[in-house]
């Protein structure tokens, strides 16, 4: 199901041409690209980047979340012993918020898809059959919004993590429009791909490119011209002034826009790899170390994922899913049943499996989230964490656990866990994709079907 | 009477020599209090690499902080004051009007290219005060990407028909391309090693974006408007040496021309004719001739004498309409003093001015002209006015809110701009004012105010040069009353030969265009402009010499005399 693009371009070594040509060999370090300049130039409004992920199966709630709501310290989040505690080292970027509910389900009343319908789109899902996996999303959902307001040609990143060849129902997380799905890229390999210009450069690409030749030539001539021996310490200065900007923010750039961090062993492995219902979580990870590059390249404004097939097949190796391993739709569910569900005290060690997958996942969010912290993302983006629905057993709606890590360019709180007391995830989708589109002017109040405004409790 | 003890303060300041203080400077608006003007921060340049000015703390421009510039010697009058600290840099970027200029000729564009985003930085007050300043022109990282999108749109339309393209070379080799605009970009023939980088680019250009001429002449056109040969103009001869030909085109053309020397003043250099003195003046008396001199003379005598502040001043007092035709009026003024051959004494004693149909009511016209119109005033009408500073457009700048006049602004400017003696001013003055008692003239109401600071500032530099002014009201309009009462606009000033007494704001006029204190202030003013420095007391036979020209020749032979100058020709001794 993999998307790839078929072009074989082949990028030039630029150093290695710049030394066959002329004769000359002029000693300049290669990098692969440059952000778009204009999306970090000191004096343009600095973009927002939005990022989307919902998980399925519900958490256990009562070992997710902190006991209370309040400030998160590392220390404090680490103590709690939730699954959250596994975010405790980027305690003080997130917001944890409780007490969203989404809207109800379809007529076909199937949580598994309806949840995944409503997450980013904050409306009722759309039915056009009588199936039970056929409930589409009233779109447009959250990312597809922001990217067609931010970057009209260009869509937001779509991505999968699960079966998409083969479950009982596959993608049902972004769409362009109302049932219109985004096409989404299950294989990490693919986005990698399209990131790094295996496939045809895009102008973009081609023009970062030839600004890192002209910046490593400026730079050359900078140097020479600082050799002089006419000059003194204040023209020095001055010319140092010059390069270190060049040098600062191409490094700025170049740190946050480069493949320095992934794991391109494993992507560059990837590239016939089959659904395995033991690397759900990997190729979450994966997913999420290019969505950070992405984002510092300014490739895309926003990106989703859909952690899991809404029925999911995804075994997790924990403590208490010893062999035979049960798939998580039956641990969720605490019986090994896709339309039976069982409850905690019927089946205390599928819960605990729950517990335990909860944060094993939440461990998967962490280290993700390290990507986007390296590439200084933290004030310029948000990535949203939520379920398909509330609880395993229960499929609610309401009281659906959000993580929100970043503060969005200054518009989200950060280091608090709060309690929205009910509110309908539209206000919660109107305050982020508001956060993103700070650059563009816009502010979102009347997103999806449901109450209108902001949600001043997660509002900075 | 708190005011009066902080005027007090702030006028004793005058008399130390200060390391940390704001600048008093000229950059501080002078105008009114309520007229939207804004106050320019005093004090401290932008802390170039190594070339912070001495001056390096805050302070409100006009506020009565400590005056912080050296070189007063503790005592006022005789003479502009010299307090900059130069860097003698060797590395002189272009300013952003110089590189629109310099890329729209470069690459044969028949029209501008769009301005750098990247505003200027504000001159450093209370130095040269303009805005080409060394210690102004840093590529810092905005500035960088600035500089980097502007060539990346230039290099687009350059290439982008194969008509403008042949305009640039006619040829299609790299090689031939990159000799010919990189002679042109660099303001020299490239080096060897130069010719190599840039054909490497050429071709890496046509590798990353396809064959193709325009491919490749378009990312050389953006590596060579990036490089350092192209926004910096050097100056790397040994202390003391004449500069290399193609230094002199560089210096000359961005002076005068406010751009890159032409192909002809290079070939120029090419065949020495700018080594020797003549050369150099026959050069700058050809430049002197062009309209690019006239408009780069409207920018120096626009900043000289701040004819941005129109644009400022408060509606209320001046109407948009009116606002645009003060400062048209203004420059119209100082154009026709540059292009006519007249000298600096006819900035104070010209008859000459210009009206529109906004102005005309101020000067009492009736009917008023359609459009801007050169009029010369009448010496029975208009018996008092003579040159710049008694015209309305000046007037009314540095008028008060209330139409009443504003002495104490007037006359700071004027002995600040046109004397070169910087006066602190407290910041609040205004709100110390009172109103105007029945039968008490506006000079009166203000000596209430002013008498504590003794004889130091106001009674002795500022209060006389302001009165002198009491003859116009607030909006500039000519009068011989005021509430009432006959106005006194008598006083005296100590010049640099000596005090001397006026009886009007016309005699004072006539006293400033012969003083030499006014030609050297003015000298000092180009020569900072022209060699884009401060200014310092190295400097003081330079604008000697250059006040003697300015008493008696035109605005250009005073040019000519500075480009002749070994101060403009040689490098520097004395840098950093």
């Amino acid at each position: 199901m993999s998307r790839r693009r078929g072009q074989n371009f082949v990028r030039p070594n630029r150093r290695a041409f710049l030394r066959g040509v002329a004769g000359a060999t002029v000693a300049l370090p290669f990098l692969e690209s440059l952000p778009e300049r204009s999306a970090w130039a000191a004096s343009a409004p600095k973009p927002v980047f939005g990022f989307f992920l919902c998980a399925v199966g519900g958490v256990v709630r009562s070992q997710f979340l902190p006991a209370a709501t309040g400030p998160l310290t590392p220390a404090g989040l680490a103590a709690e012993a939730k699954a959250t505690s596994a975010l405790a080292a980027h305690a003080d970027k997130l917001l944890l918020v409780s007490g969203i509910k989404w809207p109800p389900g379809s007529v076909m009343s199937d949580s598994h898809v309806d949840g995944l319908c409503a997450a980013l789109t904050g409306k009722v899902p759309l039915v056009a059959s009588g199936s039970a996996q056929a409930p589409r999303g009233a779109g447009p959902s959250a990312d597809a919004f922001i990217a067609s307001k931010a970057h009209p040609d260009r869509g937001p990143i779509a991505l999968y993590a699960g079966n998409l060849k083969n479950g009982f129902a596959a993608e049902r997380l972004s769409y362009s429009g109302p049932g219109t799905l985004v096409p989404v890229i299950d294989n990490p390999h693919t986005l990698y791909q399209q990131l790094v210009g295996l496939d045809r450069p895009t102008a973009d690409e081609l023009l970062l490119r030839s600004r890192k030749s002209v910046h490593d030539l400026v730079r050359e001539e900078l140097k020479t011209l600082m050799q002089s021996s006419r000059l003194g310490a204040a023209d020095r200065q001055r010319l140092q002034l010059h390069f270190d900007s060049i040098r600062d923010v191409e490094t700025t750039m170049t740190r946050v826009c480069s493949s320095e961090g992934l794991d391109t062993a494993k992507l560059a492995g990837l590239a016939t790899f089959k659904y395995d219902a033991h690397r759900t979580d990997e190729m979450v990870g994966l997913h999420m170390s290019l969505v950070a590059m992405a984002f510092a390249c300014n490739y895309r404004r926003a990106a989703s994922l859909q952690w899991g097939d809404p029925y999911d097949r995804t075994i997790y190796d924990v403590p208490s899913n010893p062999s035979p391993q049960w798939i998580f739709t039956h641990i969720s569910h605490r019986v090994q049943s896709d339309s039976a569900v069982g409850s905690d005290a019927s089946n205390p060690t599928a819960t605990q499996a729950h517990v335990e997958i909860d944060a094993a996942r939440m461990k998967t969010l962490a280290a993700g989230l390290d990507h986007f912290k390296a590439r200084g993302l933290a004030d310029q983006c948000f990535v949203m964490w939520t379920n398909h629905y509330a609880e395993g057993p229960s499929h609610a709606f309401a009281d659906i656990p959000h993580i929100i890590w970043g503060n969005g360019g200054g518009f989200l709180k950060q280091g608090l866990y709060v309690d929205a007391a009910g509110a309908t995830n539209n206000r919660l989708l109107n305050t982020l994709i508001s956060a993103a589109l700070q650059d563009t002017g816009t502010v979102i109040d009347n997103f999806g079907d449901g109450t209108g405004g902001l949600l001043d409790a997660i509002r900075a | 009477m708190l005011l009066a003890t902080a005027w007090q303060l702030s006028c004793g300041s005058q008399s130390r020599s200060s390391s940390s203080g704001g600048v008093g400077g000229r950059s501080a608006t002078g105008g009114g209090g309520n007229d939207g003007l804004s106050r320019g921060a005093g004090g401290g340049g932008p802390g170039a690499a190594g070339g912070a000015p001495a001056g390096g703390g805050g302070g409100t421009g006009l506020s009565g902080g400590q005056s912080g510039h050296d070189g007063t010697g503790g005592t006022l009058g005789g003479g502009p004051k010299y307090y900059g600290s130069p860097l003698y840099t060797r590395v002189q970027r272009l300013t952003n009007d110089q590189w629109q200029r310099a890329v729209t000729d470069i690459l044969r564009f028949d029209s501008p290219v769009a301005p750098l985003k990247a505003p200027a930085n504000p001159p450093p007050p209370g130095t040269t005060d303009f805005t080409n300043n060394e210690k102004l022109l840093l590529v810092d990282a905005e500035a960088a990407v600035d500089f980097e999108a502007g060539a990346e749109a230039a290099a687009a339309r350059a290439t982008g028909s194969a008509e403008a393209l042949a305009r640039l070379y006619a040829g299609t080799d790299a090689a031939g391309f990159v000799r010919a605009l990189g002679r042109r970009a660099f303001r020299r023939p490239l080096t060897a090693l130069e010719e190599q980088h840039y054909q490497s680019i050429f071709a890496w250009g046509e590798t990353l974006y396809g064959p193709g001429v325009a491919n490749g002449a378009g990312l050389v056109i953006r590596a060579m408007l990036a490089s350092p040969n192209f926004l910096y103009r050097s100056e790397l001869g040994a202390e003391g040496e004449p500069l290399s030909g193609y230094e002199v085109a560089a210096k000359l053309s961005f002076w005068l021309l406010g751009t890159t020397p032409s192909d002809d003043l290079l070939d120029m250099a090419a065949a020495g004719e700018l080594d020797t003195v003549a050369g150099v003046e026959a050069a700058a008396r050809a430049m002197l001739e062009r309209p690019e001199a006239a408009a780069v003379m409207r920018d120096f005598h626009g900043q000289l004498y701040h004819l941005d502040r129109y644009a400022g001043i408060d509606p209320t007092r001046a109407p948009d309409g009116l606002r645009a035709e003060l400062a048209d009026a203004s420059s119209r003024f100082f154009d026709a003093i540059f292009t006519r051959g007249e000298s600096v004494r006819s900035i104070f004693i010209s008859t000459r001015f210009f009206v529109g149909p906004a102005l005309a009511p101020l000067y009492g016209l009736d009917p008023p002209p359609a459009g801007i119109e050169e009029r010369t005033f009448d010496a029975t009408r208009d018996p008092s006015r003579v040159g710049y500073f008694t015209q309305a457009p000046f007037l009314l700048l540095y008028g008060a809110s209330d139409g009443e006049s504003d002495p104490l602004t007037r006359g700071f400017v004027l002995s600040y701009d046109v004397l070169c003696v910087p006066l602190p001013m407290h910041e609040d003055y205004r709100n110390a004012v009172p109103p105007l008692m029945p039968g008490q003239t506006n000079r009166a109401r203000f000596e209430q105010v002013t008498t504590s600071c003794g004889t130091t500032c106001h009674a002795v530099f500022l209060n006389p040069l302001g009165y002198a002014f009491e003859g116009f009201d607030g909006l500039g309009r000519a009068r011989d009353r005021d509430n009432g009462v006959a106005v006194d606009t008598k006083g005296s000033y100590p010049f640099a030969t000596g005090t001397r007494t006026f009886a009007d704001a016309r005699a004072l006029m006539t006293l400033i265009a012969d003083s030499p204190d006014a030609q050297g202030c003015y000298a000092k003013g180009l020569a900072g402009y022209a060699l884009q420095r401060d200014m310092v007391e190295g400097d003081r036979s330079l604008v000697s010499d250059l006040a003697t020209v300015a008493r008696d020749k035109s605005l250009k032979e005073l040019i000519v005399a500075l480009a002749r100058n070994p101060a403009f020709r040689l490098r520097a001794v004395g840098g950093p």
